[in-house]
């Protein structure tokens, strides 16, 4: 029989009960066997004036503040899958998001990365991560492929996101870029829009690659075999998104990648808050051995020590995965 | 009765600086849609009142009581069918001419009612005083009998409230603060425009002058025909700040400059609410300005929440945002439409110091600040004010706009209270892409 924990409290789940016993989740339309949990910041005190008395559009009705949608630091474990996201050293807040989740022997993970110059950037990514969570594990269980379930998820993500524009977001819609991985116990398949990556760490050495290739122009430089001067830093001409999801997006269609791995290894997925400090995907293997939690720690602390310039957010998902039967806490 | 729609649009620079704590915004409220009536549907209940002037100085020239006699007349005429309507003679005293006798009541207009009114106006005789808050008093009392939803008046006047304190007309003025609206008019040389301004700002409604008697009918007419359009009545500006914001003032900016800072009525310590009257379809701006607490780089705050209410009703809602930026280049971008209505209630302050120190002797502050004026006026399009100003000043240079005070029997009587009474009257910005 599996383990099932809650996906807001990670407390046990009895599969018959409609609702949490620990912290009251809705469990109704949760299917026994499923769990995910994201960075998404429940209900918590003004982080202004401490009031907690919050407007339906999310400011506080004492100081004006705006609810972050997102944690300054969060580490989440679901399934021996684990993901770490952090606030980083310069940033107000934490604009990027990760969800990661299991469906039986299937594992999911998913980083939003808030646009920074978008409007309410933070509400964008967690926006998209929860409804690219939702949708993913709904379609894989319904029995769609997992490329489909992932071009589904991001279509959803892109409405969620999009929905969030108003009239105060006129000239600056909330904007996110997107990535999502599934693992199967026989591939790996990976949907992005924008320029947050997944990599593959293989244990074997001169086996990992990277899986996405970023919507910039950086990106199509590299993926048509063009390397980068490292001399030049990160030119914003070239690094500047071509793609991402928000209302003022043209194309939301994710490019997808299904990829079958040779031997036993790790899926990285990450927000640039890591990579522009370590891209290189045969150092990223060695550099963070260890459990998947211990791994996405130590990346984490690596790009907080490397400046932390931006927000971080890291998922690190086993291959093989865990057996779906053992404990996940 | 049909709320019409309303819509808020708010224009502000949200970026502010590193310790910036200012937050202007301009809130455009529009209301619009199928719950307007036409002008000759019942759809909207109102009642009218019309004051006359019967002072004595109404009789000279006789022009004047003739003009307001036919201008009454075509106010009535211009009544929609059923609307309760009286009719108020003003002097030292006020009198119910119509309906007749001697009970305090309004009747609705029909054929017969408006023809046995016109008889009525037409025997009016000018003789007596003027004491403005008797006429009033009479007005409030007459509405106090009206279910209707729209109340309106129309006060006209030749002349200066001198039967009485200014005291007594504050304090009718207070009594009648939110029963019904009024709109005031002066013809003549003696009125004064401070009196119909104090009136139609406490009573929400507009204050001109005429310069000729003849235009009186004209304006009567439009006066009623705009009650008639009016489809909601007691709509509030509901503004919700933060704990440790002040509103530093809130002000009508178009189609009138009108400070409704002290008007709040507070709902709660963060809420409070601004009348702004009844509302046809058309679309006023408002000038909000709050000081809210400074925040780090990166915050973002809800300075202002600005919704309309009726009957406790929101009818609609825009929030008012403040964002701290480390970019110059997005925390020193001047927003268009604050920056024009700034300068909009700088050219109205002006106007009124201009003229009052032209009134006081004082030559030079004069011709300063009604140069001033005149040069904002042309540069923001107001060429009806900027032309005001040249029936009091000769442009001496036109490039540095230059003007020099014209001989006091150079200038037409009444034409210092026209400018004013006008001075609060702005134009709206060319919309373009901000």
């Amino acid at each position: 029989m599996s383990t099932v924990v809650c996906a807001l409290c990670a407390g046990p789940l009895v599969p018959s009960h409609n609702f949490c016993e620990a912290c009251g989740r809705d469990l109704r339309g949760e299917a026994a066997g499923r769990c995910w949990r994201s960075s998404t910041a429940g209900p918590g005190p003004c982080a202004g004036c401490g009031g907690t008395d919050f407007s339906a559009d999310g400011y506080c009705e004492s100081c004006g503040r705006r609810r972050n949608a997102g944690q300054d630091h969060v580490e989440l474990e679901v399934g021996g899958v684990a993901a770490v996201t952090d606030k980083g050293r310069h940033k107000r807040r934490n604009e990027d998001a990760v969800a990661i989740g299991r469906l039986g022997d299937t594992a999911i993970a998913v980083v939003c990365d808030g646009v920074s110059t978008s409007s309410r950037a933070d509400e964008a990514s967690h926006a998209g991560v929860d409804a690219a969570m939702t949708t993913l594990i709904s379609a894989l269980a319904a029995g769609e492929a997992p490329a489909e379930a992932i071009v589904a998820a991001t279509r959803a993500a892109a409405v969620a996101v999009a929905a969030l524009a108003g009239p105060d977001t006129a000239h600056s819609p909330p904007s996110c870029t997107y990535v999502s991985a599934v693992v199967t116990g026989t591939e790996v398949v990976i949907g992005w829009v924008g320029d947050s990556r997944a990599y593959w760490l293989a244990d074997q050495p001169g086996q990992s690659q990277p899986l996405t290739s970023d919507d910039s122009l950086a990106g199509q430089l590299a993926a048509a075999g063009v390397a980068a001067d490292p001399s030049e830093g990160r030119d914003p001409r070239l690094t500047a998104l071509a793609r991402w999801l928000g209302a003022d997006s043209g194309d939301t269609e994710p490019r997808t990648r299904s990829f079958q791995p040779a031997g036993p290894g790790r899926v990285l997925v990450c927000s640039d808050g890591l990579h522009r400090y370590l891209s290189d995907p045969a150092e990223l293997a060695v550099t963070a051995p260890g459990t998947p939690a211990e791994t996405a720690r130590a990346l984490n602390q690596l790009s907080l020590d490397a400046g932390g310039a931006d927000n971080i957010a890291i998922a690190i998902m086993p291959v093989p995965l865990e057996e779906p039967e053992e404990p996940t806490e | 009765m049909t709320q019409p729609s309303f819509d808020i649009e708010v224009h502000h620079n949200e970026y502010l600086p590193q310790g910036g704590q200012i937050v202007d915004a301009i809130i455009t409220v529009s209301a619009s849609g199928s719950g307007l009536p036409s002008p000759l549907a019942a759809a909207v209940s109102t009642a009218q009142v019309i004051m006359v002037d019967c002072s004595g100085s109404m009789g000279y020239p006789a022009t004047k009581m003739s003009e307001a006699t036919r201008a009454t007349a075509t106010a009535i005429d211009t009544l929609r069918e059923g609307v309760p309507f009286a009719v108020v003679a003003g002097t030292h005293n006020a009198y119910l001419i119509y309906p007749p006798g001697g009970a305090v009541r309004m009747v609705p207009a029909n054929a017969q009612t408006r023809a046995a009114a016109k008889a009525e106006v037409s025997r009016l005789r000018a003789d007596g005083g003027t004491a403005m808050s008797r006429w009033l008093d009479l007005a409030n009392k007459l509405f106090a009998s009206q279910p209707a939803e729209i109340k309106h008046a129309i006060l006209l006047t030749d002349g200066k409230n001198e039967s009485e304190s200014p005291q007594d007309l504050a304090r009718v003025l207070d009594e009648c603060e939110g029963r019904f609206v009024c709109d005031s008019r002066g013809i003549g040389q003696g009125w004064i425009a401070e009196e119909l301004m104090k009136i139609s700002s406490t009573l929400l409604g507009e204050a001109d002058g005429l310069e000729d008697v003849s235009e009186l009918p004209a304006a009567f007419r439009a006066m009623t025909e705009t009650a008639m359009g009016k489809a909601a009545a007691d709509v509030s500006l509901r503004v919700w700040t933060p704990a440790s914001a002040t509103i530093r003032f809130l002000k009508k900016a178009f189609p009138q400059v009108e400070d409704l800072t002290a008007r709040r009525t507070e709902v709660s310590p963060r809420i409070g609410d601004y009348p702004t009257g009844a509302w046809g379809a058309e679309s006023r701006d408002y000038h909000l300005s709050v000081e809210v607490a400074s925040a780090a780089v990166g915050d973002e705050l809800l300075a202002a929440r600005v919704s309309l209410v009726s009957h406790d009703q929101k009818l609609a809602e825009r929030l008012v945002l403040a964002k701290w930026t480390d970019d110059l280049a997005l925390s020193t971008r001047i927003n268009p439409q604050v920056a024009h209505y700034t300068g909009q209630e700088e050219m109205a302050s002006l106007l009124r110091e201009g003229v009052a120190a032209m009134q006081a002797g004082d030559e030079q502050t004069a011709t300063a600040k009604l140069g001033r004026a005149r040069k904002i006026a042309l540069e923001s399009g107001h060429t009806d004010t900027a032309k005001l100003v040249e029936r009091v000043a000769e442009v001496v240079d036109e490039p540095t706009g230059t003007i020099r005070l014209k001989k006091k029997e150079d200038v037409a009587g009444g034409i210092e209270e026209i400018i004013k009474v006008r001075s609060v009257k702005t134009t709206r910005v060319k919309r373009q892409a901000e």
